[in-house]
C-alpha cells in the first residue's frame, strides 16, 4: 500500500483538528513539511530535465530545492518560475519544520500548523495546475542524479 | 514619588503605537478616532521643539492611515527643524511600520550611531530594517567605547545573522528589496502587520544543512490569506532575482484561523 502527499496533508490536518498539545502541533507541521517535500520531488520529476546539481555537498532536501531553484529548462517554459516557486516555499516550509523539531524551548502556536498547511495545500495547487503531475515518471527528469548524503 | 505627567504628544503616540502593535486594515483617515486624534496632535503648539513633536506625531496618525505623501510630509518638516536620532527613529519606524525597508536601513543609520546615544533604545530597529552590516559595526564602536549597555544577545545575533547572509553573498540591500516586496504586498491589501514578538526574524539552526534566517511577518488575516500573500510575494522574490537568496527566507503568518 502505498501514500500520496494529501495524505499526509490530511494527517496533519486532523492532528490539530481538535484540542492539542504542543507536541501534536509540531507534528503536524512535520508532517506538512515531508507533503511538501514530496510535492516539490515529483514535480521536478515532471521536468523535462533535471535542475542543476549544488556545487558543493548539502543534505538529500537541498539539494532538490537547489536543482529546483536552477532549472534547466528554457525561461519560456512555464514551469521555469513554478520550478523556482517551489524550491522558496518547500525551503521555507522547511526552515519551520527544522525549528519545530529541534527548537524545543520556542513555542508553536496551532497557527503555525494550519498555516504550513494552507501553504502546503497550496504548493499542491501550483505544482498541479502546471501539469506537475502528468509527466510520465518513466520519461521524465529523475532526482536519482542527486548524491548520497 | 509622583510619576511624571505624559505629554499630550506621549499620549496621543501611545494611542497609535497601540494601533500598530495590533495591525489590521488601515484607519480610515475621516473616522472620528483619526480625526479626534488630528485635532489634538494639532494642539501641540508652542516652540520649535513643540512644533517637532507635532510633525512626528502628525506623520505617526498618517501612517497608520496608509497615507504616505502626509506621512512622508510631516517627518519631512520634523526632520528640517530637528536633526538628533529622535526624527530619524520615528521616521525609521514609521517605514517599517509602511514596508519601506530600504529606506528605513538609511534612516536606521541616522539615528543609530552610538555616539548620539540612542542605540540601546532603538537597536531593535536594525534587525527589524535588517541593516545588519551597521548594526554590527554601532555595536562594536559602542562596545570600544563602553558608551552603551546592549543586550549580549542582540550582539550575538547580529554577529551570526551577518555571517550567514555573507556566507551566501547576501547584502543588506538585497534583504531590503526583499522586504520592500512584502511591504508592497501589505500596501497593496491596506493591511499593517502586528508588532513582531519577540522579534521578527529567526536564527534556523538545521543539522543536516547551512543555518540560515526566516523572517516571518504577523499579519492579522486567515492563514489561507497569509498563504496566498506569501505566494504572492514569492512570485517577486523569484522574479526579481537571478541567484536567489538561500540563506533567507520570508513568509506571512495569518494571526487568524
Amino acid at each position: 500500500m502505498s501514500i500520496t502527499p494529501r495524505n499526509l496533508l490530511d494527517l496533519s490536518q486532523s492532528l490539530i483538528g481538535t484540542a492539542v498539545d504542543e507536541a501534536t502541533v509540531r507534528c503536524s507541521i512535520g508532517r506538512s513539511y515531508y507533503a511538501a517535500f514530496h510535492l516539490a520531488k515529483d514535480f521536478h520529476r515532471s521536468l523535462s530535465q533535471p535542475g542543476a546539481l549544488p556545487d558543493r555537498s548539502v543534505g538529500v532536501h537541498e539539494t532538490l530545492y537547489q536543482q529546483l531553484e536552477n532549472p534547466t529548462i528554457s525561461q519560456t517554459d512555464p514551469k521555469y518560475f513554478v520550478s523556482k516557486k517551489v524550491a522558496a516555499i518547500a525551503r521555507d516550509l522547511k526552515r519551520v519544520r527544522a525549528a519545530a523539531d529541534y527548537e524545543l524551548k520556542q513555542t508553536f502556536s496551532k497557527k503555525v500548523a494550519q498555516q504550513a498547511i494552507d501553504d502546503t495545500l497550496r504548493l499542491k495547487a501550483l505544482v498541479e495546475s502546471r501539469g506537475g503531475q502528468s509527466v510520465n515518471a518513466s520519461t521524465s527528469a529523475s532526482t536519482q542524479r542527486t548524491p548520497p548524503q | 514619588m509622583s510619576t511624571q505627567p505624559k505629554t499630550l504628544c506621549s499620549q496621543i503616540l501611545s494611542q497609535v503605537n497601540a494601533r500598530v502593535k495590533a495591525g489590521g486594515p488601515y484607519l480610515d483617515s475621516t473616522s472620528f478616532e483619526v480625526r479626534r486624534l488630528i485635532c489634538e496632535a494639532q494642539k501641540i503648539t508652542g516652540d520649535a521643539y513643540q512644533a517637532i513633536e507635532r510633525f512626528i506625531t502628525l506623520g505617526a496618525i498618517h501612517q497608520i492611515c496608509g497615507n504616505e505623501a502626509e506621512m512622508r510630509h510631516n517627518f519631512s518638516y520634523a526632520a528640517k527643524l530637528d536633526r538628533s536620532p529622535r526624527t530619524a527613529a520615528a521616521y525609521c519606524g514609521a517605514l517599517i511600520n509602511m514596508g519601506y525597508i530600504s529606506e528605513a536601513q538609511k534612516e536606521f543609520v541616522k539615528a543609530a550611531r552610538p555616539e548620539l546615544g540612542w542605540l540601546t533604545c532603538i537597536d531593535s530597529l536594525g534587525f527589524l530594517s535588517m541593516a545588519m552590516t551597521p548594526l554590527n559595526e554601532f555595536y562594536a564602536d559602542a562596545q570600544s567605547l563602553k558608551i552603551a549597555d546592549l543586550s549580549a544577545k542582540h550582539i550575538e545575533d547580529a554577529k551570526r545573522i551577518q555571517k550567514i547572509l555573507q556566507e551566501d553573498d547576501v547584502t543588506d540591500q538585497i534583504v531590503g528589496q526583499m522586504l520592500d516586496d512584502a511591504g508592497e504586498i501589505l500596501r497593496a491589501r491596506h493591511l499593517m502587520r502586528c508588532a513582531p514578538c519577540p522579534s521578527g526574524y529567526q536564527i534556523c539552526e538545521d543539522p543536516y544543512d547551512d543555518d540560515s534566517i526566516s523572517i516571518r511577518w504577523l499579519v492579522p488575516v486567515a492563514t489561507d490569506t497569509a498563504s496566498e500573500m506569501t505566494f504572492e510575494y514569492v512570485d517577486r522574490f523569484v522574479r526579481r532575482f537571478d541567484k536567489m537568496p538561500r540563506c533567507i527566507g520570508f513568509s506571512f503568518l495569518g494571526t487568524l484561523c
